[in-house]
């Protein structure tokens, strides 16, 4: 799949797999932390900037 | 109104996060429940397990703007 | 099966440049059980042109068809009223997909997204492997089941050359050695004599070598053509 990406032109760091169990609330919180933190030293994703205005969800 | 805001929240990276629904996604549930704070501008896909997930949903995110996805399972 | 592969996008998008309008046409059959060119693959495809091609500045429309077989003209005819709006149709059928396509359709070119490889046995989740040529006479008959000549690196008929090395082929270490496991069947079923018969050359020209080939079934055939 990261390779797929890289294909296309986007980091492959875009995409993270991690693995947790159903009580590890903290370790969920702390991945999602960690890829937001992640993805905005990468930049937004370069696709949207030509795509206008129709990602408001 | 405006006076509270961070600086970065001028770039607030959209994130999909694909849960499995008997792992992740209830862990997810489970850091709601004990107020956990993590970044609001996470989307959570709730999956029967993260093994469903295949490279064209994927693909399609990215194409629909998405900043960064993480399958958690 | 015939099995093929995805050519890399870069290759891909060399073959479709100055296309504004593009149709990722698949085929519902043999490429799909090899997960090459079926309509998962084409959303992947598609979805990867409209991605490139818009971070490369020259955003193309990429749209969608699978059939259930490419090589059917009965299965190919419905795309016709579609296809004038397309500039090019990329198919990720086999060879003979694409070949139809274009024979069918003379307003617009159909190219190849995959390179056709083999008739092969998917012998595990993920592999595959060459098991036939089409030579065009089957002589498995007397090999006990097991061909030498899609599975030999060099198409011996009269046991393995000099190289057979504990059952490994000299030619790639991870193939094995074709005489040997015909020789092992043979011991196998208490019948190696038969092996020890010279066989006399093949008639090559039931394949390849006697041209383009072709099979007239009469019986078949409807009256009036
Ligand atoms: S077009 Fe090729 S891949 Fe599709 S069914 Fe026919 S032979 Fe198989
Ligand atoms: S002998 Fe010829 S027809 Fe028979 S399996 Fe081998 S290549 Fe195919």
């Amino acid at each position: 799949m990261s390779s797929l990406l890289e294909e296309i032109g986007l980091e492959r760091e875009r995409i993270e797999m991690v693995n947790m169990s159903s009580a590890m609330a903290v370790q969920f919180a702390q991945a999602v932390e960690n890829m937001t933190q992640r993805v905005r030293e990468l930049g937004p994703n370069p696709l949207q900037a030509t795509r206008g205005s129709d990602n408001e969800e | 109104m405006s006076n509270g805001l961070r600086s970065e929240r001028a770039f607030d990276p959209k994130i999909v996060a694909f849960c499995c629904r008997h792992c992740a996604y209830a862990a997810a549930d489970l850091a709601g429940a004990m107020r956990l704070r993590y970044p609001h501008s996470v989307r959570i896909v709730d999956v029967p397990c993260s093994g469903r997930v295949d490279p064209l949903e994927m693909l399609r995110a990215f194409e629909r703007g998405v900043d960064g996805l993480l399958v958690a399972g | 099966m015939i099995v093929g592969e995805r050519k890399p996008l870069s290759e891909i998008m060399e073959l479709l440049s100055g296309a504004q309008k593009v149709l990722v046409a698949g085929c519902g059959t043999c490429v799909t059980v090899c997960f090459a060119g079926g309509e998962k693959e084409v959303g992947i495809l598609a979805s990867e042109l409209r991605m490139k091609s818009k971070l490369d500045d020259h955003p193309m429309e990429v749209e969608e068809a699978t059939v259930q077989r490419q090589c059917e003209w009965e299965y190919i005819d419905p795309l016709l009223e579609r296809l004038d709006e397309y500039d090019v149709v990329l198919s990720l059928a086999c060879g003979i997909g694409v070949q139809a396509m274009n024979e069918r359709f003379s307003g617009v070119v159909t190219l190849p997204g995959i390179n056709t490889t083999s008739l092969s046995l998917p012998v595990e989740q993920g592999i595959w492997e060459e098991r036939c040529q089409a030579c065009g006479d089957c002589l498995l008959g007397t090999t006990f089941g097991i061909c030498p000549i899609a599975r030999c690196s060099k198409q011996l008929l009269n046991g393995p050359c000099g190289g057979s090395q504990e059952g490994v082929c000299e030619v790639d270490s991870d193939t094995p050695c074709v005489w040997q496991l015909i020789w092992d069947r043979a011991i196998e079923f208490d019948q190696v004599k038969r092996l020890l018969d010279i066989q006399s050359p093949k008639n090559w020209s039931l394949s390849r070598d006697g041209g383009p080939r072709k099979i007239v079934r009469e019986d078949l055939q409807l009256e009036s053509e």
